[in-house]
């Protein structure tokens, strides 16, 4: 319980540097029901006059309604002056917290951003905000407004007399009770309905998903019942959960909306028997038909509660995220040996890497080869800080890792793999984010070197043509060479290549060959590759094994006295000879 | 308005008698509604003649509590037509929908369309389900109640009645300024949540490029400057709604003042007795409510009609080979006849003409955006073509069933997809009745059996739980698995692999070498070295073919063959340069 009321402060707190709007807000949704209990002291008073046989004057008259018309113009003006602050408090509030979700990626260790992938990254940064915006810039205004007009009507009803405002009360308490019995018994049901939602979208996805596979292998029929059952599983619940609930919202619907069911007979009891003038009469008749509105509509925000619960507790795990360390002390390379000495790093509970040694000397070739899961991607990213390790030590140049600048270190290293990630910006400026001060003949020369500089020629507007996000404009292989041209423009002295050769584009692989020596030339390089014989000039090679050293050596040692790199090369062999045959006896 | 309530009933279809069921029940209970009200009047009148006893109050009550329960009834009658039809409705438009995805050409299924198919049917079906009901209760109740009250106005004192109806004519030309406001500036604000999300993507899309390469600084201030952009526009959409809805309500707020002061002045004359003053005088607060509700639902409706838009949009997409008979055929040589093809504007294939021989291999070679993928493609219809045909066995394949078609074609994508269900299900899909002896010996062939065994629940597993531990080439072969269990007499084969590590590449060539035994081929290749035995090799240049032959006859011809060969040789004797060849380069 105490965490469920914990969640929904933290978001609050964004709240706190409005506070002023807010108090000016509250007040003057205040205001507005205090002027909406004027409008009827007005016709209270003309009631009174009425009652009292007073003859009217036209002068009277004209003063009744006139003031009558400007209470009603300053409730429905203080009204939009509240919900005009709220709403900037609640955009304000919305602004904030995106702002500070994309600072706190900043900070969070890639590793942990990466694990979420980019399916979950879009739901905690884009969606649950979009669907709290739709939620939070509803309730917050109209919340206040409600209860600002709901806490008047109230205490002007206790104030006017006790016993017209218990009868109000009676019929908010029948309402209130029908619907916590909706709430309690609707649990169970709620449960199965969201369930077989999770289950519809699930076979909605995985329907649309594979509908090349579906029409290729003939399956329409199967495939069609699965996700026409589910749809039709989702109305049965929904139904089922509805129907339960409906003779609940029958009954705080109409009661909510019915504020005069006690209060009228006890009203008019009181006023025969002289308990209660008619002024007092008509007021509170008029303020308990006004509180039905704003009770429907509050109680309609409890569903919406529960869900920017949810959404927001996802939101602050994100912020509560452990940040990327950083010592105090910082000290900046000068030379680029890369020493790993005794890093053992454990994922969830898995060890992934155990007491590596290595050395990679400055300007030398290392290959860091293994099967799959040997760590060896683990191993490089380590040395970017995706990951803080649990024990030993990765120094560059003597430093340790922590102790030199993020910003330096990322300076120092350029990182090349298939990940082809381009900003929506034109090519050009693109390639020079490697370099935000290089000159147009320096990226020319780094398009050049990367083997980009013909394909970027060839779109409509050169260098200027903005690379949109759905890739239309380059095609894959095109997308990583230019990442390769920024690489070549940053010309950080550490090198990594992780699995960079691999077939994004094999009819322009020599292509990109080329734009990766240009890359690699005189650099510390650590390559990863399953393609062996792309490495056999390497300088060292690291054979991985299950998160450990299994031998370090050039090609021609290892070929000869390690037994898994023997078994990686004879695979090699084996697949790069290959080919098909329709007879059957392929080679 | 009246057209968001015409759309909404044509999305309900066969249920929209129901819903208008509960219309009519919902105006009797907007009636009864207005008891209390009634009663409320009926004392004050009561009280003003001084006749009001003890027993009159009874009656109140009594009346009151009836009105409550009846309303209860009709509120549980109004909620069972009404949502039960809806949830009828959205099931019967999410089915045929799915129906119609069968007949939607692939190429419709792009990565940029998935999600967005996939949100209009979970999300904004959903969204309708909810709102509909509610916006068209709000709409009927609204025009009910202020029906009915002028109604009763006009018959109690015409010339009160008179205020009230001008008012409420007034009111529905003010409600239109409101709504176009609303359209207007929602258009704005969704073209700015748009430019949003996008800045937000790729801001944590990028994050690692960011990272990198120091411009946290940079990207950071284009995401701050996206947010308060939009926080400022949303903000400008509130006040630009205000002024309108300020009007709107104030010109009923106006009629209310005119109508009690009137009444006195009536009352004053004696031409207006003291009890209809009265009730004047109160009455003049309620009967404008429902329509001033309408004022401020308005700008929720907008929310409905994008949805119902996005939904329309999906289903009016043209269909393709609905019709077309069922063909019969032992022979399956695939022959192009002048086919061109092109996407929108853009021409990607012309005047194709080649034949595929049955039992035979034919490949397609050409450099990336030749046009080679979508030829193969125009095989198993993902479109059609725009002059020319295809045609398998002598038909012509846009005059066969899809099904028809289909049925003697396999084909490995380069996108592996495997669904959400178990591997052996996974596999089954390749034949729909085939018993677990066949899958295993399928899984068998394609290299699969001995990891699918040694996973917990063996052919069992779902996929999603196996997801991670299965690797990209494990799931390429039980695709190939799928494929082998269909055994179609033609396969279309993709041979790209992404980076999988040579002991799975192995497996992967063996599987696929199990899939093309004895089938006429097609293989869209990639990697020169593994067609070079094909029957066939059609090489693709700009949308044209510009060579066609055997590998070595081709190699002889010194073309463009040659040259992608060369090419591709020269990248496969590729090697890294070491410390010598650095030391070399250093001075440079």
């Amino acid at each position: 319980m105490s965490e469920a009321i914990r969640k929904p402060t933290r978001i609050l707190d964004f709240a706190t540097p409005y506070r002023g709007r807010l108090f000016v807000s509250v007040c003057a949704l205040l205001l507005s029901g205090a002027a909406n209990i004027a409008t009827y002291l007005v016709v209270a008073d003309i009631f009174t006059k009425i009652f009292a046989n007073t003859p009217l004057t036209s002068a009277y008259i004209l003063f009744a309604a006139g003031l009558g018309l400007i209470f009603m113009l300053m409730k429905n003006g203080l009204e939009y002056l509240g919900l005009d602050h709220s709403h900037v408090v609640a955009f304000s509030i919305l602004a904030d917290l995106r702002q500070a979700l994309a600072q706190k990626l900043l900070k969070i260790p890639m590793g942990k951003v990466r694990k979420r992938g980019h399916g979950e990254i879009k739901k905690n940064f884009v969606d649950n905000v979009e669907e709290m915006e739709v939620l939070l810039a509803h309730m917050i205004p109209e919340g206040i407004g409600n209860i600002a007009s709901l806490i008047v009507a109230v205490i002007a009803l206790f104030i006017i007399s006790l016993e017209m405002a218990l009868a109000v009360m009676g019929v908010v308490l029948i309402g209130m009770t029908a619907f916590l019995l909706m709430f309690i018994q609707g649990v169970k049901k709620i449960k199965a309905y969201y369930a077989a939602s999770k289950n519809m979208n699930n076979n909605i996805i995985d329907f649309i998903n594979g509908m090349e596979v579906i029409k290729v292998f003939n399956q329409t029929s199967t495939s069609y019942k699965k996700y026409s059952d589910s749809v039709t599983d989702f109305k049965i619940y929904t139904s089922e959960w509805a129907k339960s609930s409906w003779k609940y919202t029958a009954v705080y619907k109409v009661i909510m909306t019915s504020p005069l069911l006690f209060a009228l007979p006890v009203g008019l009891n009181l006023y025969l028997g002289g308990q209660l003038t008619i002024g007092g009469l008509v007021l509170s008749a008029m303020l308990a038909l006004s509180m039905g509105g704003p009770l429907l509509r509050l109680m309609s925000f409890a569903p919406s509660v529960a869900i920017l619960r949810e959404k927001s507790s996802h939101i602050t795990a994100i912020l509560k995220e452990e940040e990327l360390r950083q010592n105090s002390a910082l000290k900046i390379p000068e030379h680029f040996d890369i020493d790993i000495s005794d890093v053992y790093f454990a994922y969830a509970d898995t060890n992934v890497l155990e007491g590596i040694r290595l050395s990679f000397p400055q300007n030398t070739l290392t290959a860091l080869v293994g099967e799959s899961g040997a760590g060896k991607t683990t191993l490089a990213r380590l040395l970017m800080r995706f990951w803080e390790y649990q024990s030993g030590e990765i120094q560059i140049g003597g430093i340790c890792l922590r102790d030199i600048p993020f910003d330096h270190l990322m300076q120092c290293i350029s990182y090349v793999s298939q990940d082809n990630f381009l900003f929506r910006m034109s090519i050009g400026e693109n390639i020079c984010i490697g370099k935000p001060d290089a000159t147009q003949e320096e990226m020319i020369k780094a398009a050049k070197a990367a083997c980009c500089h013909d394909f970027i020629m060839e779109t409509p507007r050169g260098y200027d043509t903005v690379v949109t996000a759905s890739g239309a404009t380059l095609s894959g292989g095109e997308r990583q060479r230019v990442t390769i041209a920024r690489a070549i423009i940053k010309n950080a002295p550490i090198i990594i290549l992780d699995e960079a050769t691999s077939f994004t584009d094999p009819e322009n692989e020599d292509k990109l060959q080329e734009a990766l020596n240009e890359l690699i030339r005189g650099k510390t390089v650590i390559v990863i590759a399953h393609r062996l014989s792309t490495i056999v000039h390497a300088d060292q090679i690291v054979v991985l094994d299950h998160g450990k050293v299994h031998k370090t050596g050039k090609h021609r040692e290892l070929i000869q006295t390690s037994e898994i790199y023997q078994q990686l090369w004879h695979a090699h062999e084996n697949i790069a000879g290959w080919s098909i045959a329709v007879g059957g006896d392929t080679k | 308005m009246i057209a968001y309530y015409k759309r909404i009933m044509a999305f309900l279809g066969r249920d929209k008698k129901r819903v208008q069921w509960g219309i009519v029940l919902a105006f009797f209970e907007s009636m009864f509604a207005n008891i209390p009200v009634v009663m409320l009047l009926y004392a004050f009148a009561q009280l003003a003649g001084g006749t009001l006893i003890e027993s009159d109050i009874l009656l109140v009550f009594a009346v009151m509590l009836v009105a409550v329960l009846i309303r209860m009834l009709l509120a549980w009658f109004i909620d069972t037509f009404m949502y039960l039809s809806i949830y009828d409705a959205c099931e019967r438009q999410r089915r045929s929908i799915g129906d119609r995805f069968r007949y939607f050409p692939m190429g419709f299924f792009t990565q940029g369309n998935l999600g967005r198919v996939a949100a209009i049917i979970s999300i904004d079906l959903t969204f309708i389900e909810e709102r509909a009901i509610r916006d068209l209760d709000i709409m009927v109740n609204a025009a009910a109640m202020t029906i009915i009250g002028c109604i009763m106005l006009c018959v109690a004192d015409i010339r009160i009645g008179a205020i009230a109806v001008i008012v409420s004519v007034f009111s529905i030309f003010l409600s239109g300024r409101i709504e176009r406001a609303c359209r207007m500036e929602s258009v704005l604000r969704q073209e700015q949540q748009g430019k949003l999300t996008e800045a937000i993507l790729e801001y944590a899309m990028g994050i690692s490029v960011i990272k990198a390469f120091n411009l946290a600084g940079k990207k950071a201030g284009t995401v701050k400057k996206a947010i308060q952009e939009t926080k400022e526009g949303s903000i400008r959409f509130e006040k630009r709604f205000i002024p309108p809805a300020f009007l709107y309500k104030a010109a009923f707020h106006m009629a209310t003042a005119l109508m009690v002061g009137t009444s006195l002045v009536y009352f004053k004359d004696g031409t207006l007795s003291i009890e209809f003053a009265l009730i004047f005088v109160v009455f003049a607060f309620y009967v404008y409510l429902p329509a001033i509700n309408l004022g401020s639902a308005i700008i929720t409706f907008l929310v409905g009609k994008a949805g119902l838009d996005r939904y329309e949009a999906l289903k009016n997409q043209p269909l393709m080979g609905v019709d077309g008979r069922e063909t019969k055929t032992d022979n399956h040589e695939i022959a192009f006849h002048n086919v061109s093809f092109a996407y929108d504007d853009k021409v990607v294939l012309k005047d194709i003409n080649f034949i595929a021989k049955q039992g035979t291999m034919t490949a397609l070679v050409g450099q990336s955006g030749s046009g080679k993928t979508t030829l193969a493609n125009l095989i198993v219809r993902f479109w059609d073509v725009k002059q020319g045909a295809i045609t398998i066995g002598g038909t012509n394949i846009r005059e066969m069933t899809t099904d028809c078609l289909l049925k003697n074609i396999s084909m490995v994508f380069q996108r592996v997809y495997l669904f959400n269900d178990t591997i052996k299900n996974n596999i089954r899909f390749g034949r729909s009745d085939a018993t677990d002896e066949e899958i295993m010996a399928a899984a068998r062939a394609a290299r699969c059996h001995d990891f699918i065994s040694a996973l917990p629940q063996g052919y069992d597993t779902m996929v999603t739980e196996a997801g991670s531990s299965l690797s990209g080439g494990e799931k390429q072969r039980i695709s190939i698995a799928r494929a082998i269990l269909k055994d179609a007499p033609i396969v279309l084969l993709d041979e790209a692999t992404a980076s999988i590590d040579p002991e799975n590449e192995k497996h992967i060539q063996e599987a696929i070498g199990e899939l093309v035994k004895n089938k006429t081929l097609i293989v869209i290749a990639h990697r020169l070295s593994t067609i070079r035995y094909a029957d066939q090799i059609v090489v693709v240049d700009k949308g044209e073919i510009v060579e066609t032959g055997r590998h070595d006859d081709l190699l002889e011809k010194q073309g463009v063959y040659h040259q992608l060969w060369t090419r591709r040789m020269t990248a496969r004797n590729w090697r890294m340069k070491g410390e010598i060849a650095l030391s070399k380069n250093i001075g440079n």
